[in-house]
């Protein structure tokens, strides 16, 4: 499949216009931009909320139960949203794990979200604090990571790429604030060409081959090597919370008298009894175990599955860590083993 | 569009406690429609919830065959936590909401004139019972079955009025044991861990000329008796291919999604919970 890009020029002051002419439209208009360069928060929260509601229901008599609502459209129903300045690496995480919820019997409740919004990311100008994006994101997946992707074109326009038509069919006349301008391409391409080539910050230098690193982290299983590179971890979950592709959640009901709601809520490998067995037994007792699945998962058991990576590089969990735990510290100093894979 | 998270409701028509702290519960569907388009394979599994507690997994415990003719499933659970207790104090006529089936089944098709050892403990006893009754419908496809299961005690021993008919019934082997200060005075079965009373009958099945070739054993268990019987069946040259358990890893969804279950890059829910001994021997030891 071959996409096609256009490109566009749209003054600040159109999309202002175009924003308040979509809201009196009734869609939702969710503005990131304005946290510019805080990465501390993903947009995945917009698509799989730390808690949800899946079921609604009332106990009658003798636990006799009234699911509502009957129809299954309205548990499942999404708004049209038009997000603004999201981050390319966490669009990009949005398709990284879209096949979760869409393969298989399709989640609704993520799937209905993503298929009634626009995604418009922002790219970046350079990389920040522990970001190694460049490392993960393929080079050509890049800039078609999100719907639309803007770039300053000066002060007072911006540049758009489209990369597909769903922004056409979502603002329908509105889409006229868009004037069609395919020169545009080269500054997209000499800005991502900049970002790229751009000094890795805090000497992310080294990121390994993956091939490697799955053979490495299997023969090395049951070695103490996790248990000492997390030795700092307190089990917070702060790193899969703020983690884009992170997407491990649990069931769980919440009632009030007769009334009550079942909820997804976030879930994560860094906790202790994520995977306790009932008869007592866990199979992952240590911080080390935990810490071993998560790297197991993101760059090999999820490439096994569904042939990415579950790691955009945004850097988060490095940056956000109270711990001070750091993966690319760990891959940096099993560098010489994993090179010998 | 469907709710994937939507549970069938279910009523539970009869509640038997088995053995101390583990109760079955019989559940008929209350809508016909959804009865009409349930159905099921031996071997897979459910989420039972109690709306305000909170859902738990278990196998379908009962037969196929069974839901064909009685149009009831079946499962079996030992109490431990809050939502088992909450499911434990269920009553016939209360509700209960069930989303299933999930999971691979067991190849029966293919295990068709063969004989068949089932080796299982304690609560591991459930999942093999569906398999059991599944064959036992269809009894004139199968060889010889022989079910070894142990309990901690006497109480302990699970379907206590099933082992008695299996017992008697032509063409199965019943063999009941206890572990060792788990006897009472009248006790007449076996005494010692099932994994060695197994071995015990695989001996004797090796001493009598017998061929253990043409078998197609089953075992469960917790993961530590799994490995146990593996290596006793190893020690008699059992085709892993030949050798079946089904995992109960901690799960939440059932679908593949919740992201609990994975052993290495094998999830229970979606990939299992039934693998072959080949396959367990593959896994990463995550379990
Ligand atoms: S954020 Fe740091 S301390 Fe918290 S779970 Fe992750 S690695 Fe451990
Ligand atoms: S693993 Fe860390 S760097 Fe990778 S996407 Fe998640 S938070 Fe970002
Ligand atoms: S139980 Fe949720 S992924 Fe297997």
């Amino acid at each position: 499949m071959t996409i096609t890009a256009s490109f566009y020029k749209i003054t600040k002051s159109s999309l202002a216009t175009l924003f308040a002419e979509q809201k009196q439209k009734g869609n939702t208009i969710i503005d990131l931009s304005g946290n510019g360069s805080d990465l501390s928060k993903s947009c995945k929260a917009l698509f799989f909320p730390a808690t949800e509601k899946v079921l609604e229901y009332k106990i009658v008599d003798k636990g006799v139960a009234e699911v509502k609502p009957d129809n299954f459209n309205d548990e499942t129903k999404a708004v049209n949203r038009f997000i603004f300045g999201a981050n390319i690496c966490d669009a990009y995480a949005l398709k990284v794990v879209g096949p979760v919820f869409g393969e298989g019997p399709v989640d609704r409740f993520f799937i209905n979200k993503r298929e009634a919004t626009i995604v418009a990311a922002i790219l970046c100008d350079n990389k920040k604090n522990a970001c190694f994006c460049d490392q993960i994101i393929p080079r050509s997946d890049y800039s078609n990571a999100a719907d639309l992707v803007f770039t300053e074109f000066d002060e007072n326009s911006w540049a758009v790429r489209s990369n597909n038509n769903r922004s056409i069919d979502f603002f329908g006349n509105g889409f006229l604030h868009f004037i069609e301008d395919n020169t545009l391409k080269e500054l997209f391409d000499k800005k991502e060409e900049k970002l790229f080539n751009s000094e890795n910050p805090e000497e992310i230098n080294y990121f390994p081959k993956l091939e490697a690193l799955k053979k490495f982290i299997e023969k090395n299983f049951n070695s103490e090597i996790f248990n000492d590179a997390s030795m700092n971890c307190i089990g917070c979950a702060t790193c899969t919370y703020s983690c884009p592709t992170c997407h491990c959640f649990d069931i769980v009901d919440e009632k009030k008298y007769y009334n009550g709601e079942r909820r997804k809520n976030w879930d994560s490998c860094a906790f202790s009894l994520f995977t306790l067995h009932a008869s007592g037994h866990n199979p992952r007792e240590y911080q080390g175990q935990r810490w071993r699945q998560r790297l197991l998962h993101k760059f090999s058991i999820y490439k096994d599955r569904f042939d990415k990576i579950a790691c955009v590089g945004c850097g988060r969990c490095i940056r956000l860590c109270p711990a001070g735990v750091n993966m690319l510290e760990m891959f940096e100093k099993w560098k010489i083993s994993i090179d010998h894979m | 569009m469907e709710n994937i998270y939507r549970p069938y409701v279910m009523e539970v028509i009869k509640r038997k406690e088995e053995a101390p702290m583990v109760v079955t519960l019989r559940l008929k569907f209350k809508e016909k429609k959804d009865e009409e388009r349930f159905s099921f394979q031996t071997g897979q599994f459910a989420e039972y919830g109690l709306l305000g507690e909170g859902e738990c997994t278990f196998c379908l415990a009962s037969s196929p065959t069974q839901f064909a003719r009685d149009k009831y499933i079946e499962c079996t659970f030992r109490i431990v936590g809050k939502v088992t207790s909450a499911l434990g104090r269920l009553d016939v006529g209360e509700t209960i909401g069930v989303r299933a089936p999930y999971g691979a089944h067991f190849p029966i098709e293919s295990w068709k004139g063969k004989k068949i050892i089932f080796a299982t403990g304690g609560i591991a006893l459930p999942p093999i019972r569906s398999v059991i009754w599944n064959l036992l419908d269809r009894k004139n496809e199968f060889g010889q079955i022989s079910i070894i299961y142990g309990a901690k005690t006497v109480a302990d021993l699970v379907y206590k009025d099933e082992i008695k008919q299996w017992e008697d019934m032509s063409g199965v082997t019943m063999i009941s044991t206890v572990d060792p200060g788990g006897e009472t005075p009248g006790w007449q079965g076996k005494i010692g861990y099932f994994p060695t009373i197994m071995k015990e009958h695989l001996a004797k099945i090796v001493a009598d000329g017998g061929n253990i070739d043409d078998i197609i054993f089953v075992i469960c268990g917790p993961p530590v008796v799994i490995k146990i019987t593996l290596d006793i069946l190893d020690s008699f040259k059992v085709n892993n291919d030949a050798i079946f358990t089904t995992l109960e890893n901690r799960m939440k969804c059932g679908f593949g999604k919740c992201g609990r279950c994975n052993v290495g890059e094998v999830y229970v829910c979606k990939d299992g919970p039934v693998f072959t001994a080949t396959q367990i021997k593959q896994m990463l030891p995550d379990f």
